[in-house]
């Protein structure tokens, strides 16, 4: 049952990835990326992660997808017409991805992965968040080191690029220059027609 | 903890089949499962389109529907269905045709599939995961994906502009519904709505919207949130017919246009359930007689009588959504990101604060985590306790 499950998943992944690279629209290419990140989740639920394929699902689909689509959509011209492809920008592509393909399945066949804990390979998800949650306080079992202090430098980080992609996206305003302060003067006292709406 | 497929479907549908293998009877669970669930997704749409004409003729002033199946109307969904079901299916020409096709579909599973984490009753639930409302929530969030493409992929720019103004409603709102859904979280001391319920047993001194202020007003938070997460009024900008024509269900017909609709009144009553479940006591009545019907030997009749209480507690919400849609107007989108980002979002970041803090506090000086809830604190003293230890070999450690 669970190799069934795993090959339906898979296939939902790698058929999203491929997809991300045949499909000629750039639309479709954004929503098979989706799909193959909902397949990843799918995977990691298999695995019994539970909070991680939440996680997946609300950052990922939920919201890096969901952002990328954004990205693509209003900044995609009408006419979705596929970029040319030169024979010299094809040989390296092959060449770059055989070599990317070839490291990484060479590195994924030469781990010695360890059994899974029962016969079947079915993990139960008993008791998976809470030690989650105090190792990210730092408390974890055996006095092993927790995750405080990364989780602290991700917060930190991330507040960084927080704070910086609202000010790079904040709405600036060019100074009028002393000729031009009549017409600028003029021009924003016109107040934008308000958009409360017709008859209800 | 088992989910109910598992635990009690499952078992009692092998006897009856010996011959089939033990997968496949899993499998026939299942999807047993999955029409009841269906059933749930289905009828409160089918109830609540009906309800909703009524609530809004009576606050209009009006009747409603009256003629379609006696007096009150009853079969105007089923009136309503087969209308939309014999229409035309269009697609314009310069709509995608996958992307429009699938579009509706997106937004429909994930309303259906968030489903499955809600349990009905005790242990009834599809999913009983550990984080069940971590996943609940992150499954509900997925449809803004089917709205972006329904109004991208329409061709048109009604759709586009309604599409953009839905999916940037919907993603700035998914924070504050995340912050307002872990403040009850903090005092539950689990992810799992299984156990957040079963934690408000015993009595309405231990529903969760009792237990501090700040979850008081996280319950009206969370409320006002789940109106802007469903896109009902006044946050119903995607259905602005005097703005935007249809916004991102323009171009749809027939049965496609219904199933956004149908996935907007489960939504409405999935996010009901999930404030039932978070703050009013999930199924229990609150007399705290509840328990003698389950421990006492009418276990089935007990679970009934919480699914139904469940049930009506969150008829009583979506009543509340339809009533507050009625009677506020409209916002702006302007207002509706300024509501969103600059006004419901700091208020839930305080009351997270205030209700992880307030535990503490009253613990400190009352010796026991809340003033006057019933149930077992097991995991906050036990929190203590492991933090205390961690604290002396921290302290050991580095002195």
């Amino acid at each position: 049952m669970t190799e069934v499950l795993f090959a339906i998943y898979a296939l939902v992944t790698c058929g999203g990835a491929i997809g991300v690279v045949a499909c000629q629209n750039v639309v479709r290419m954004a929503t098979s990326l989706t799909i193959a990140l909902g397949g990843v989740a799918g995977l990691f639920l298999l695995a019994g992660a539970e909070f991680v394929a939440a996680a997946q699902l609300l950052v990922y689909v939920g919201g890096t997808a969901i952002v990328l689509v954004f990205g693509v959509m209003l900044t995609a011209k009408e006419s979705f017409a596929p970029p040319r492809v030169t024979p010299n920008e094809l040989i390296v592509a092959i060449a770059v991805a055989s070599a990317m393909f070839a490291v990484i399945a060479g590195t994924a066949l030469r781990v010695d992965w360890p059994e899974p804990p029962t016969a079947d390979g079915i993990v139960t998800g008993e008791d998976n968040v809470k030690p989650l949650g105090l190792a990210m306080l730092g408390i974890r079992a055996d006095s092993k080191p927790g995750y405080l202090f990364p989780f602290e430098i991700v917060s930190l980080h991330l507040l960084v690029v927080l704070i910086g992609a609202g000010y790079m996206a904040r709405a600036t305003r060019t100074l009028a220059t002393p000729s031009k302060r009549s017409v600028e003067a003029d021009a924003s006292s016109d107040r934008p027609p308000s958009a409360s709406g017709g008859p209800v | 903890m088992c989910s109910l497929i598992v635990a009690e479907l499952a078992p009692w549908l092998a006897p009856l089949v010996p011959d089939l293998p033990g997968w496949l009877v899993l499998c026939v669970a299942a999807v047993i499962h999955v029409t009841l669930l269906g059933a749930f997704f289905g009828i409160p749409a089918a109830i609540g389109i009906w309800g909703e004409r009524k609530v809004s003729g009576r606050i209009h002033d009006r009747i409603g529907p009256t003629r379609v199946g006696g007096r009150f109307g009853w079969l105007q969904s089923v009136a309503d269905g087969v209308k939309l079901i014999q229409k035309e299916d269009l697609r314009p020409s310069d709509a995608d045709p996958i992307l429009f096709y699938a579009a509706p579909y997106i937004v429909v599973v994930s309303a259906f599939a968030s489903f499955l984490f809600l349990p009905f009753s005790r242990d009834w639930v599809a999913l009983a995961l550990e984080t069940g409302l971590f996943f609940a929530l992150a499954v509900h969030g997925l449809e803004v994906l089917g709205i972006i493409l329904a109004g991208w992929s329409s061709g048109s720019k009604w759709s586009l502009f309604g599409g953009m103004r839905e999916a940037a409603q919907l993603v700035s709102y998914e924070i504050p519904l995340g912050i307002c859904a872990a403040v009850p979280v903090i005092a539950a001391g689990s992810m799992s709505l299984n156990d957040i319920a079963m934690y408000q047993a015993g009595g309405i001194q231990n529903w969760l919207i009792f237990a501090n202020p700040f979850q008081f007003f996280a319950f009206w938070v969370f409320f006002v949130v789940t109106l802007a997460a469903c896109k009902r009024a006044p946050f119903d900008l995607a259905e602005a017919e005097s703005e935007l024509v249809g916004g991102f269900h323009t171009e749809y017909s027939g049965m496609r246009w219904s199933l956004f609709f149908l996935a907007e009144y489960a939504s409405m009553f999935f996010v009901s359930g999930l404030a039932v479940m978070l703050f009013l006591g999930g199924w229990w009545t609150g007399f705290g007689i509840d328990e003698t019907f389950v421990t006492g030997g009418a276990d089935v009749f007990g679970r009934v009588l919480g699914c139904g209480v469940f049930m009506a507690k969150s008829c009583l919400l979506v009543l509340l959504q339809m009533w507050v849609r009625w009677t506020l107007p409209r916002l702006r989108i302007d207002q509706v990101m300024t509501t969103g980002l600059k006004y419901l979002l700091p208020m839930s970041c305080v009351l997270f604060l205030g209700a992880a803090l307030w535990p503490l506090v009253v613990y400190a000086i009352l010796g026991r985590p809340t003033l006057f809830a019933t149930t077992e604190f097991v995991d906050v003293v036990d929190l203590l306790a492991v933090v205390d230890m961690s604290a002396l070999t921290a302290g050991g450690l580095a002195g």
